[in-house]
This record gives C-alpha cells, sequence and structure tokens, in this order.
C-alpha cells in the first residue's frame, strides 16, 4: 500500500539549490565562494570578476575557476535522517504485519519505494540568476545553470560515507587530498562531494560550472552591471507529497468522504477523551491486566483495538451521513487513513492541520466547554462503568466532579481545544518547499573598459561570524566621475543597510604641493615617503578565511545505529522510471484490503477488557487530539533570503572637491548598529589647471636688436634658450585627479595634458604649445613646440630701413609645477 | 584624441613655417677676420693691421663688374679692433657677402695714403677662434692718383737717398736746383718715391739727383726733367736712371 504513505517530517536535503556564477581568473587559479549550510557567506568575495577578453570567455571551460561550495555539517545531515524515523506509517501497513517493528517498516518503505523516495529525493538544484538586459552591440545572454541531478545518489553515498566512515572501493578518486566521491555521469551534473580526512565534521558539495568539461553557454552580458545571485534550497519530496496529496483530496473517494465523517466525529467529541485515559489509568491500577495483553506488542494491541472499534461502530461512530458499519470497508478506510507516528496513533499523517477544520473550537464559551465535558465524561464513565468498573462508579464521578469544577481545569480545557500557534507554525513551514539562503551581487565586467574597479567597490561583510573583515579597503579616495558601491554581504534576513554621510568641501592640493609644505614644515623626507607609500596598492586584496571546525562524533555507536536504519535508502540506487503518479495508482489497486480484513477477524472478543479498553481510550485519545487533516496543501516559496547582500550606491552627483564622512548603519527590527564610520575624499576632476614652471628650448635661436642709439650702428644678440613658463594645461580626456598620490597613475588619460602658455621674459614673443603628462599631480613635464617670435630687419648702411618678424619654431622641454608651490618655491629662493 | 591630432597637425604646420625671410640680420652665422695693409709702393712692403677703421660688408653683387668701394650702400659696418680684428654677425648661412674697407694710412713721408680692399665670403657656423676673413688692404688705385718714382743706377740698382724734386715747368726742371720744385721727396731705402693726391691731366717733369744739396755740393748722379703725366686714378710709375 504505497498510496497513503507519508512522512511526517520531510528530508530536507541538504543539497541546497544554487545558482551558479563564474569569472574568469589565470590558469591554475580558483576560488569558490563559500556558503554555510544556511547560507552565510563565510569566504570573501572578490571585489571585481572580469574578462578581458573574449578568449578568456571562450576558455572558460578548460579553467578551473571560481565557483561556489556549500559546507553542511554531519551532524545536520543526521538530524535531517532522523526525521525519516520519525515519518508517520500507515497503520494499515503495520497492521498488516503484526510482528514487524516500526524500524522494519521503515526499512521496508525505504526499500520498496524506491521510485517513490527517488521521487521525493529529487532535489532540484535551482540557479536563479537575474541578468540585465543584454543593450545593443551585445549579443544575447544566457547562462545555463539548471541542473537537475538525481542527487538521491549522491546522498545515498553520502550516507554511506556517514556509516563507513570510509569511502566505498572503487568510488574514489584521490584527489590531492580530497577524496572526490561522486562526480557527474552521463548527462547529469553532479555536485563534487568532497570528504576532507582533516575535516571530518563537514561535507562540502562543491559546483564548477566552468570546472567539467560540460557545455555551457556563457554569451555576453552587457559590461559594468551587477549579476544578482540566488541560492536556493528547494525540496523536492515536499512538493510531490504536497501535490500528491492534494490530488488524492480532490477525488470524489468514498473513503475520502468517510474519513471526514469520522474527523467530524471526533472533534465533535474530542472534549470527553480528555483526561480520561489518566482516570482509567488511576481506576484500573488495582486490576490485573489479563493474560491475552501482550505488554510489550503495541502492534498486536492496536490490532484488537481497532478492530475493537470497527467492529462495534454503532456505539463509537454512529453519526453521519454515510454508512460506516460495513465492517469491510470500515477497516479497510479505517486502517487506511490511521498513522503511526512515533508509537503514537493519529489521524493526520502530518503535524499540523488547516485552520478551518477547527472552526467551532474556538467559539465555544467556557461553561459550555465544561458542560459538554461532564456530560461527555458521564457518557463515557457509564458506558465503561457498564461493563467493567461498576464498583468504581461513585470513585470515578467524585474524582471528575472535582477535576470539572476545577479552574484549573477549565483552563486545562481551553488550552487543550486551541489550536496552538506552534502547529500553525508547522503548517506554514511544511508548505514552504523552498527558500532562498542567500541573495547577493557580483560584479564584473567583460571588458578592459569597466566603470567599476576594485578601487570603487568596498566590499563589507557581517562581522557576526567573526570570520570575514568587516570591509576590505580603506583609504581610498574617489572622483566626482566615479562610481562607488558599498556592498554589504551577508546582511542577515530582516535587517537593512543604510549609508548616512554628508559632503564638506575641502582644499584640493596636489602631491607635490603637500610634499612641500610638509618638507618645509619638518625639513624631513620622512613625511615625503610616507605620502608616496601610501599610494601604493593595497596587497591584501585576496584573502583566505577558515571556519571552526568542530569535530564531529561520528563514529560512535549510537549515531551509527540510526544511521544504520537510513542506509537502507542508500540502497535504493537502482533506477526505476515509474512515474510517482501510477506508483500510487499500483499500489491502490493492490492493496491489502482482503489480508487486513482478515487479520482484523481474528482478534478475540474475549481478551481481557480492561488493558483493551485502556489501549482503546488511548487509541481515541490520541485521534482526538491529533489534529484534524488538512484540506488542502499549497506550495509557497519563501522569498525572503536568509542572508543576502546590499548594494548601495553613493548619490551621484557629489560636489568635488569634498570629503564624504559616512556611516554604515545596520538596522535591524531590534536595533540599530553603526557598521563602520570613515570618509574619504571625492576628488575634482580638473579639466583646466594653470601651472609655473621653466622650459629649455632646443636649437634656440639669438633674438637680434638693431641698436641706432646715438648714431652707431650695434646688433645685440640675446640668446635665451631658458625661460620662465606660465602655462594652462588642459586635461581633455578625464580631468586631472589631485588625489592620486602614485607615481602610478589610476589611469595614464587623467594625467595627460595639452599645455597653451607662454614664456618670460617677453611673453609675447614666447608661445607654447605642447603635450605632457602629470609624473605626480601637480608635477608636470611637457613637450612640444615653441613658437619664439624674432625680429627682421632690412638694414641699409648702418640704418634700419624696415623692421619686421617671424615666428621660429624649435622643440621644447618643461617642467612646471602648480602656481603656489612655484611661488613658494620662489619665496624660499 | 581628436584634439590631440588637432594639436599634432599644429605643431607640424608651426616647423613647416621655418623657411622665413629673417631680414638683414637673422642669421645665426658670424665671420671673424682681421684687417691688414700692404704697401707696395713704398716701404717694406710687409703686412700691417689696420686698427680702429670701419669695415663694411654687403651682399655680393652679382655682377663682378659693379665692384665698387661705395660706402653709401651697405648693410652695416663694425669697427675693425686695435688690432684689426672684426667680426661681423647675424649673417645669413644662404647668402654671399662682401667684406670691404677703405682707409688712409699716414706713410714715412707724412703723406696720406688712401688703401682698400674687399674680400667675398660665404659665411659658415664658425668659432671665435678662427679667423675666417683676412682682409688686405692695398694702396687703392681707383680713389686716389699718384707717382711713383723709382731711382736706379745704371746697373740697376735702386739708390737710397735721392733728392726727387717735381716741376710742373720744363724749363726750371732743367735746373739742377730744386728751388722751384713743386714737391721735394727723398727715396727710401729702395729707391722709391711715391705721391698721391695730384692733379690729374697734370704733367710734372722730376729730378732726380745724388749726392748734391741746393748750397752747391757735388752731385755725384742725375737724371734730370723726366715728364710724366698724372692719370686720374692710379698710380703713373716712373723709373728713372740716373747717370
Amino acid at each position: 500500500m504505497r498510496f497513503n504513505r507519508f512522512h511526517s517530517r520531510l528530508v530536507i536535503m541538504p543539497l541546497l539549490v544554487f545558482s551558479f556564477f563564474s569569472g574568469n581568473a589565470q590558469d591554475g587559479y580558483s576560488e569558490y565562494l563559500k556558503f554555510s549550510s544556511d547560507g552565510l557567506l563565510t569566504s570573501k568575495v572578490p571585489a571585481l570578476i572580469s574578462f578581458r577578453k573574449d578568449a578568456d570567455i571562450a576558455n572558460l571551460g578548460k579553467r578551473h575557476i571560481l565557483g561556489f561550495e556549500i559546507t553542511v555539517p554531519f551532524a545536520q545531515l543526521r538530524q535531517e535522517m532522523d526525521s525519516i524515523e520519525k515519518g508517520a506509517v500507515s497503520l494499515h501497513q503495520v497492521l498488516s504485519s503484526p510482528d514487524r517493528s516500526e524500524e522494519d517498516f521503515l526499512k521496508e518503505l525505504l526499500y520498496d519505494q524506491a521510485a517513490d523516495i527517488r521521487m521525493a529525493f529529487l532535489t532540484n538544484w535551482d540557479a536563479n540568476l537575474s541578468l540585465p538586459k543584454a543593450t545593443t552591440g551585445h549579443d544575447a545572454y544566457a547562462i545555463d545553470t539548471m541542473f537537475i541531478p538525481q542527487s538521491i545518489s549522491v546522498y545515498n553515498n553520502l550516507l554511506y560515507l556517514l556509516w563507513n566512515h570510509k569511502v566505498p572501493a572503487g568510488t574514489i578518486i584521490k584527489d590531492g587530498e580530497y577524496y572526490i566521491m561522486m562526480k557527474g555521469i552521463k548527462d547529469t551534473l553532479y555536485p563534487q562531494v568532497i570528504y576532507d580526512p582533516e575535516d571530518p565534521a563537514n561535507l562540502v558539495f562543491r559546483f564548477d560550472l566552468f570546472g567539467n568539461n560540460k557545455k555551457k553557454v556563457m554569451a555576453l552580458v552587457d559590461q559594468n552591471k551587477l549579476i544578482e545571485f540566488q541560492i536556493m534550497k528547494k525540496s523536492k519530496l515536499k512538493e510531490a507529497c504536497i501535490n500528491w496529496f492534494n490530488k488524492l483530496m480532490k477525488e470524489p473517494d468514498f473513503h475520502r468522504q468517510t474519513l471526514d465523517t469520522v474527523a467530524s466525529f471526533l472533534m465533535a467529541n474530542a472534549a470527553r477523551f480528555i483526561d480520561v485515559d489518566s482516570v482509567l489509568m488511576r481506576i484500573t491500577e488495582e486490576r490485573e491486566l489479563g493474560d491475552d495483553f501482550h505488554a510489550d506488542s503495541d502492534n498486536t494491541n492496536l490490532n484488537m483495538i481497532v478492530n475493537k472499534v470497527i467492529g462495534n461502530p454503532e456505539l463509537y461512530l454512529n453519526s453521519g451521513p454515510y454508512d460506516i458499519t460495513n465492517i469491510e470497508s470500515v477497516s479497510y478506510w479505517v486502517t487506511s487513513w490511521l498513522w503511526l507516528t512515533g508509537k503514537n496513533i493519529t489521524l493526520n499523517p502530518f503535524n499540523f492541520t488547516s485552520t478551518n477544520k477547527v472552526p467551532n473550537r474556538d467559539t465555544l464559551k467556557i461553561s459550555n466547554r465544561v458542560k459538554y465535558f461532564a456530560r461527555d465524561i458521564d457518557s463515557s464513565v457509564t458506558k465503561v462503568s457498564a461493563r467493567h468498573f461498576t464498583s468504581e462508579v461513585a470513585n470515578f464521578k467524585v474524582l471528575n466532579d472535582s477535576l470539572s469544577g476545577s479552574k484549573k481545569d477549565q483552563e486545562t480545557l481551553q488550552k487543550q481545544l486551541k489550536l496552538d500557534s506552534a502547529a500553525k507554525a508547522r503548517y506554514a513551514s511544511f508548505q514552504q518547499v523552498s527558500s532562498i539562503l542567500y541573495k547577493g551581487y557580483l560584479l564584473y565586467s567583460f571588458t578592459k573598459k569597466s566603470n567599476f574597479t576594485k578601487e570603487n567597490y568596498r566590499n563589507y561583510y557581517d562581522s557576526a561570524q567573526n570570520t570575514l573583515p568587516v570591509r576590505e579597503k580603506l583609504d581610498l579616495n574617489y572622483s566626482e566621475s566615479d562610481n562607488e558601491f558599498i556592498v554589504y554581504h551577508n546582511l542577515p534576513a530582516g535587517s537593512k543597510i543604510i549609508v548616512v554621510g554628508n559632503y564638506s568641501p575641502i582644499i584640493e592640493k596636489s602631491i607635490v604641493t603637500k610634499f612641500w609644505e610638509s618638507s618645509m614644515d619638518s625639513t624631513s623626507l620622512t613625511s615625503f615617503f610616507t605620502n608616496i607609500g601610501s599610494a601604493g596598492i593595497n596587497l591584501n586584496e585576496l584573502g583566505s578565511s577558515t571556519p571552526g571546525k568542530v569535530v564531529d562524533k561520528l563514529a560512535t555507536g549510537e549515531n551509527a545505529a540510526i544511521f544504520k536504519k537510513a542506509i537502507y535508502a542508500s540502497l535504493l540506487s537502482d533506477s526505476s522510471d515509474r512515474p510517482y503518479d501510477s506508483s500510487i495508482q499500483h499500489a491502490y489497486e493492490l492493496g491489502t484490503a482482503v489480508a487486513l480484513i482478515d487479520s482484523l477477524n481474528l482478534i478475540n472478543h474475549d481478551q481481557n477488557k480492561l488493558a483493551f479498553d485502556r489501549q482503546y481510550y488511548k487509541l481515541l485519545r490520541g485521534i482526538a487530539r491529533s489534529f484534524p487533516v488538512p484540506d488542502s496543501l499549497k506550495v509557497t516559496r519563501d522569498s525572503t533570503p536568509n542572508y543576502m547582500s546590499q548594494i548601495y550606491q553613493v548619490s551621484s552627483p557629489k560636489p568635488a572637491p569634498s570629503q564624504y564622512a559616512y556611516k554604515i548603519e545596520k538596522i535591524t527590527k531590534k536595533d540599530t548598529s553603526i557598521i563602520d564610520t570613515s570618509a574619504f575624499n571625492i576628488g575634482k576632476r580638473y579639466r583646466l589647471r594653470l601651472s609655473l614652471g621653466v622650459e629649455y628650448t632646443f636649437n634656440a635661436i639669438s633674438q637680434i636688436t638693431a641698436d641706432t642709439a646715438g648714431g652707431k650702428f650695434q646688433i645685440n644678440n640675446t640668446y635665451q634658450p631658458i625661460h620662465s613658463i606660465i602655462a594652462l594645461k588642459l586635461y581633455p580626456f578625464h580631468g586631472l585627479y589631485l588625489q592620486d598620490r602614485s607615481f602610478r597613475p589610476r589611469d595614464l588619460l587623467s594625467r595627460t595634458n595639452l599645455l597653451l602658455g607662454v614664456g618670460f621674459p617677453n611673453p609675447l614673443d614666447n608661445y607654447y604649445l605642447g603635450a605632457g603628462i602629470d609624473i605626480l599631480p601637480g608635477l608636470t613635464v611637457n613637450g612640444g613646440v615653441h613658437f619664439n617670435r624674432l625680429n627682421t630687419y632690412t638694414i641699409q648702411s648702418d640704418q634700419v630701413l624696415q623692421q619686421g618678424s617671424y615666428l621660429s619654431t624649435h622643440w621644447f622641454f618643461s617642467l612646471s609645477v602648480d602656481p603656489e608651490l612655484f611661488i613658494q618655491i620662489f619665496k624660499t629662493l | 584624441m581628436r584634439i590631440y591630432i588637432f594639436c599634432l597637425l599644429l605643431m607640424i604646420s608651426g616647423f613647416s613655417c621655418k623657411k622665413q625671410n629673417k631680414g638683414d640680420a637673422g642669421g645665426s652665422n658670424q665671420v671673424i677676420g682681421n684687417v691688414f695693409s700692404v704697401n707696395t709702393f713704398e716701404g717694406d712692403g710687409l703686412p700691417q693691421t689696420v686698427g680702429n677703421i670701419n669695415l663694411f660688408i654687403r651682399y655680393l653683387p652679382k655682377s663682378p663688374d659693379s665692384i665698387q668701394f661705395d660706402t653709401a650702400y651697405y648693410l652695416y659696418s663694425v669697427p675693425s679692433g686695435p688690432s684689426g680684428i672684426f667680426t661681423f654677425t647675424n649673417l645669413n648661412s644662404d647668402s654671399s657677402y662682401q667684406i670691404f674697407a677703405m682707409t688712409s694710412i699716414m706713410d714715412s713721408s707724412g703723406q696720406d695714403i688712401l688703401f682698400s680692399g674687399h674680400y667675398t665670403i660665404t659665411p659658415k657656423p664658425t668659432y671665435p677662434e678662427e679667423y675666417d676673413a683676412q682682409l688686405e688692404l692695398t694702396v687703392d688705385q681707383q680713389a686716389q692718383n699718384g707717382i711713383q718714382i723709382v731711382a736706379k743706377d745704371v746697373n740697376g740698382a735702386t739708390l737710397s737717398g735721392c733728392t726727387v724734386c717735381f716741376f710742373t715747368s720744363q724749363i726750371v726742371a732743367t735746373d739742377t736746383l730744386c728751388q722751384y720744385a713743386s714737391f721735394v721727396m727723398t727715396s727710401d731705402s729702395y729707391g722709391r718715391v711715391l705721391k698721391v693726391d695730384l692733379i690729374a691731366n697734370t704733367t710734372f717733369y722730376v729730378d732726380a739727383t745724388l749726392g748734391a744739396d741746393t748750397t752747391g755740393a757735388p752731385i755725384f748722379l742725375k737724371d734730370i726733367a723726366q715728364p710724366v703725366t698724372v692719370k686720374p686714378a692710379g698710380i703713373a710709375p716712373l723709373p728713372m736712371t740716373l747717370n
């Protein structure tokens, strides 16, 4: 009977659902974004993943590059496997084999229902990449990251590993210090399950989109975008169960309708069973149990009880629109719809219900409840005592009256009648098929010309884990044209980051000027080297972090026993193509109804009635206290990620030059905490700069002046290859960025300038047109053409007949600084 | 990038303007030289530096016939130093020049002899140590005239210390006395007498005597009343043989 087999607590596979994103890397370079099993990011996110050229993309498959890794502790796996044992087993199944233990049924369940279990364990490795729209100039994009591995095999091998604490021979590929247990076969892409002997507490599931030989489509995506990725955990088992349940509930099935009748009856009379058992226990303590009552065999006793119920339907189940007095039909559906879970018999395989199934409970007044309680107790006691307990009726009534009249009992009753909030939560939790573990961002670029750089991408991490730094970048400065992003990772659900900042104007001075000023103050080169040194590259760009390890008590006998039961699932490795629905239909048709009825008929009505009734009340109490079967289940998906990345872009346009002092605050439901307080300068991009300096002209020609003063003719030659120069520098590309403190420019074009200048003395005779570069911002070298106006004379007999001029052109080289610095130098000299 | 190309073109265009008319003193070449005089008509004939005179420079005339020592048409002049060194600067490298000078130098007899000379040069870059031009001034044959007397004996040997008398009248010249002579001069160590700046076309009758004077002292050799006509320009030679 497969169709009615449920698991109240479904095995949620630790194999989580990932989206995968990959960036390029150099040969031999690999990096994985690592997550814990609940989605916490435990490794750094690269500041920028860039594809330099098309060849990088083409060669992606040959490289071992970025991937995702998820680390699942063995303890969690064991816990989830424990839920198998607690799953509900059809009472019908149990009763059909009285001598088998519950554990045996679980084994059978796992073993025989290979197809169902396989289906149920099917875990969808779902990629969810939110890609930006492709714009013109790029092809459409697609990243094929949809994995549907039959991960039951992975899981079973994992269990096998857990059980034996060693890897089965023939399935191990020793790769370095890791044992790779599983790899993809045929067309299925499996994650690598990596067991590290050095870390026996955890298993690692690794996904390499481009690390295998699978052909993946990775088309160009428009540059300069953020990719949003989600890591999703999805339970196919839940989804399959819910779908199956809903389909079954929609069928106009006689059994289904009968079940409703039973449920209605039981719920309407729920109060009468409350605490009856304890009362009866007290009453019957003095009695001996009958010889036929098998104290050690609950199954046998259950058989007796159920048969008693079924055998006297008119006594207990005499209401409702349907004829349920037919012994065969009743025995069939009752046992088929009753469940054994945790040695408790329940009406509902789930440990929850939908709220609309208990409409009347909460509306009852306390007084009515007490009245019903008393009435039901009286009725029960009357019925029981009529058969067995005549001499004890009086005592029972006294006890009952004292109990029913007490305030305590009223409260107890009220509490029992309410559908507790935990059940509501379980109801909601079960229907939640998928949840997002992490929703994050990755910054990538496909070209060199990216607006994104490592410099303007500030990574922050939630420091709760104490394994990752709060932030990576510190003292970088920005320009007004930069895009500035503050990205915060590992933000827990329900939290958010806000950035509060303000701009304050600053006076920008070039590094050269600053150096001069500082060296004039301290007359030391220390400050210079300090300033220059601070302009170096932050080498601490990538690091690694290792989460703490917990030694796992894997090999203890207790745990091993648990796994031993679960390991049967691993034996179900033969592939069965039976569809889920057809297997249920198969089970339905071939149900062992006849055999069950036969077994029920074996029950001896003359057995010890005291024990029987005790179990009978226990049964009914369990049924009454169990939640009614929900009407229907609905697949829900939680769209709130456990952890997420939040990106914040500093508002633009930004005033420049200015200093931006900001405060990052993390706001949770409870409080607000300051993550970081810092400030950075926003440098202006100067298109025009004035500079003063000196120039040297190559192959300069002397300026001549004809002098006829005093009637004496004389030609004066003035040779002046060096001029002071005052120049206007034009930065046509990005503009000069004074915050840059390094000889190595952020971008060369920002320091490239065109020069227009005049020379001193004789500014009207010396013009300069050149191009150059700022060695440091404020210290400029230029070269170009020196236009030198030279005099011409028409001379005759020591007399100047005519005077003119022409432009002479020469190459020049100039060295210039900021005007303020030039003036200071001049003063010093 | 566009603006860079524009500026590059602007620079190139700047260099294309290199062949400009630099005027008469726009060159960078210079000529350094010295000036000296050589008198072949009297004295010892050795070069003598000529200091503190004006030297003139002009473009070389295209026709050699037009060479004139015309001090009214030149570019400019520079003075020579005390030792005759002069410098012309700012000369164009692609032009040929002519340096010329004219000056009067007093000889031993107290006459101002007019000297002149010119030097044609294509200026080249030089260093101050190099004397690129050697301007030799000789007795001007065009701007002055004169008569040169060379007194010799019958054997052709020059006679020093001869008394040379210039007469405008042949009758007076027949007298051995120089009492009525226009000029009386004495031959130098090589028997030469130079008399310049005479009225053109005048015919002089020259007496040359050795060993006699106006007081009647004995005369060893004589040659009297040799006629010579003064040219408009140039030195007219008159050889005399004393018997």
